[in-house]
């Protein structure tokens, strides 16, 4: 009944061509797993053309399409018809405050967003899914609209409203190529996809399985996340995950207790990486190949990979923490200090990244100063600042140090603290600032400090996230009667670090 | 006994989430109380464990649907224990 070649045959690299190869290869073979059902890779086709038939008969034009969905199944087949379309895909979290979406929205000019169920936040521009049985000739799901960008994601921005990253096809290509190079995954593993559609690790975790003809599980909506992400692994046998290494840290108790034998691959990220913790992670996933990356929604999800061992990594780890290693290859690095000059190995400074995996601007060309030019072997470069400190060991594996501003990882996601300060200072009307501090675990928790008014704690707590996402918000709010200052007159941050709370 | 049990684990939670007006019900859900996420829901289970000197196993942690099942698993440990 279908005819998935001629679908692909149309198209350059994308997403929906990769999944389309996978649906003429494995048509009853599992794609997606959630709440307990299969969709084989023929049924998910089947949905997926359901919402490319429901665009094209609206006639929909727009070269990036914003969706806004409640399940992942909706988002899955959403972003899958959305790619067959043409469009880059934009995600809209339900999670994250109204005020955010609408900001994402009207900064990004989306036009058209693809809701499944009724929506009133976003007015005209709502594209609400209604059933469209797909008739025979709409089995060719050739794309309508010409697009080079992917996907658009907004990450946390300092100046107090998140900024969009435009991802195009060639910079996603380039990241798969990688996987498809280095790695022998096929319809034979069982990916876990545990990320919000709107983290760019989605991109991998459920994409990169399509392509291969793997199985995906997507995570029950109710519970806590990170016992739920262990029931899935232990129970559904995964094969590889792509995990924060929070998943580690909080389960670290109960690790003796659990065994994840078909486990081959643990793709960590977006947090500092223990040598200590992954110890543990091994002895619960003892043929697992255990790998630390790097990278950045601006660098097409990952950039960078060490694969960690037992003895060689206990050496190499900084202060405990992994490197994340070396760049994948087609990427070109520099590793500047202060005054914009080459660091030599061991000293720290600033990765600028270019290559094709590397974004060069943000939306509407905003941020200009995080983009430069340079000149090497000829050739005119744009690199980007990452604002992440590394430094280079003797083995050239590249070891994470900090950041040059206020950003942190929490739990995975990319957190300006200054954006939370700059809503704070807002709510308030009083000098305000953000600290990062460690509980007994070594899990990190916000704190804000905040000059005495007459608010209370939980009046602005409620206000501010109306503001900011769940996950950013502070677990406390400290008052304070004056805010103690430094000699230059700004908030004296280490004073109040210092502070018990 | 169960009753005891309530009360303190209503306590605990009390506690934990600095809410002294904080009322708990055996059919209360984490996704029920906006600051119950996973490093409060460990902060809880261990400051349990450590009020009623019981540890509680992993196939047990996974188990909990709700504050009921947390109170059920706490008086089977106590038993155990006085056993």
């Amino acid at each position: 009944m279908f005819n998935f070649t001629e679908s692909c045959q149309t198209m350059s690299f994308n997403f929906a061509k990769s999944f389309f190869e996978s649906c003429q290869k494995y048509p009853n073979h599992p794609a997606i797993i959630t709440k307990g059902k299969q969709l084989s890779y023929k049924e998910l086709f089947f949905e997926v053309s359901k919402v490319y038939r429901f665009l094209v008969a609206n006639k929909v034009q727009d070269s990036i399409i914003g969706i806004y969905a409640k399940t992942d199944l909706q988002n899955a087949i959403g972003l899958l018809a959305i790619a067959a379309y043409g469009s880059a895909y934009l995600p809209l979290n339900p999670k994250f405050a109204v005020k955010r979406n609408q900001y994402i929205v009207e900064n990004s000019g989306l036009n058209c967003i693809l809701v499944f169920e009724d929506v009133s936040h976003f007015g005209e521009k709502t594209l609400r899914m209604t059933d469209c049985i797909p008739e025979r000739e709409t089995m060719h799901l050739t794309p309508v609209v010409e697009q080079e960008l992917a996907y658009v994601l907004y990450t946390s921005g300092s100046t107090g409203v998140p900024k969009g990253v435009p991802v195009s096809k060639e910079n996603v290509e380039a990241l798969f190529n990688f996987f498809l190079t280095n790695y022998n995954f096929s319809e034979k593993d069982r990916f876990i996809q545990t990320f919000d559609w709107t983290f760019d690790i989605s991109v991998l975790a459920f994409f990169f399985p399509l392509m291969v003809g793997a199985s995906i599980s997507f995570l029950p909506k109710e519970g806590l996340k990170f016992l739920q992400i262990l029931d899935i692994l232990q129970k559904q046998e995964i094969t590889a995950a792509f995990l924060v290494p929070s998943v580690a840290a909080l389960s670290k108790k109960y690790l003796p207790e659990i065994v994840l034998p078909k486990l081959k691959y643990c793709f960590f990220a977006g947090e500092a990486l223990s040598h200590d913790l992954m110890e543990i992670w091994q002895k619960s996933c003892p043929n697992c190949q255990i790998e630390n990356h790097y990278g950045l929604t601006e660098t097409a999800v990952y950039i960078t990979r060490y694969v960690w061992h037992k003895t060689h990594s206990a050496k190499e780890a900084f202060n405990g923490i992994v490197p994340i290693g070396k760049l994948y290859p087609g990427t070109k690095m520099l590793i500047l200090d202060k005054n914009n000059q080459s660091c030599k190995v061991g000293e720290i400074g600033e990765l600028c990244l270019s290559g094709k995996q590397v974004v060069t601007q943000y939306i509407n060309n905003d941020f200009t100063e995080r983009f430069f030019n340079k000149n090497r072997n000829g050739e005119r470069l744009v690199f980007f600042r990452t604002g992440d400190l590394v430094k280079l060991n003797d083995s050239n594996e590249m070891l994470y140090i900090g950041r040059n501003d206020e950003q942190i990882q929490l739990q995975g996601h990319r957190v300006e603290l200054k954006e939370i300060a700059f809503y704070l200072q807002k709510i308030t009307e009083r000098l305000c600032t953000v600290i990062a501090k460690k509980d007994v675990n070594g899990n990190l928790f916000l704190v804000a400090f905040v000059e005495q008014n007459e608010q209370t704690e939980k009046d602005i707590l409620s206000v501010l996230a109306e503001n900011i996402n769940q996950y950013m918000l502070p677990k406390k709010i400290v008052f304070v009667k004056k805010m103690p200052l430094n000699q230059n007159e700004k908030i004296d941050k280490a004073a109040l670090k210092k502070l018990n709370v | 006994m169960k009753q005891t049990i309530f009360e303190e684990v209503e306590q605990i939670f009390r506690t934990i989430f600095e809410d002294d007006s904080l009322k708990i019900r055996m059919d209360l859900t984490a996704d029920e109380v906006a600051m119950w996420d996973s490093l409060t829901h460990l902060a809880l289970i261990s400051e349990i464990e450590n009020h009623f000197g019981i540890t509680i196993s992993f196939i047990q942690l996974m188990a909990f649907k709700n504050v009921g099942d947390l109170i059920d698993c706490v008086e089977k440990n106590l038993l155990t224990k006085t056993n």
